[in-house]
């Protein structure tokens, strides 16, 4: 993730953000859905944990 | 995660300039219909489970959604929709109940009013503040 964000801190200049970094943002957003549900779910777990 | 399309968003601001249009473009495209939603939702969680380890968490993602809202009305509408509003009143009741004074809860707050100060500027953005009496 650290690289990702390390690549995104260097993108020179709009033809590179256009053309080569917003074509990757499914794949991203994709990731972001996947951690989302992950933080939600544990978080709900613990919850439930404390619960009992 | 969080950190990630933060970054992105930062820098979509830094390499667009002056034009506000291009910014809007290049948000609208990175957030998708999707972002907006699951950011509200990290932040939601953050909110509801705080401990002094969410805060850059939550700072961070407030600070995404500042961005957004500032420059796409249809981003501001999205989180609206999902109910950002909610959680903005969430942020203000933990913040009151928390009663600390500490730097960090600073920050939390001002993350805060900065997004409330985007969303209003959205909103006032078609009206002229100060009419030209010599038109």
């Amino acid at each position: 993730m650290n690289i990702i964000s390390n690549v995104f801190r260097l993108i020179p200049n709009e033809k590179v953000l256009a053309e080569q970094i917003v074509p990757t943002i499914p794949t991203l957003m994709g990731q972001l859905v996947i951690f989302c549900e992950f933080y939600a779910g544990k978080l709900s777990q613990k919850l439930e944990f404390r619960a009992h | 995660m969080v950190t990630i399309f933060s970054r992105l968003t930062e820098k979509v601001v830094r390499l667009c300039g002056d034009d506000f249009d291009k910014k809007k473009k290049y948000l609208e495209a990175v957030a998708g219909d999707k972002l907006t939603g699951n950011l509200c939702l990290i932040l939601n969680e953050d909110i509801e489970n705080f401990d002094s380890a969410k805060l850059p968490q939550a700072e961070n993602i407030l600070r995404t959604l500042n961005r957004l809202c500032y420059y796409s009305t249809k981003l501001c509408l999205d989180a609206f929709n999902i109910g950002m509003i909610n959680i903005i009143d969430r942020i203000f009741n933990l913040l009151e109940n928390t009663g600390r004074k500490d730097a960090q809860m600073s920050t939390l707050a001002f993350e805060t009013i900065s997004l409330i100060n985007s969303i209003l500027s959205v909103r006032a953005s078609p009206i002229p503040l100060v009419y030209d009496a010599t038109v």
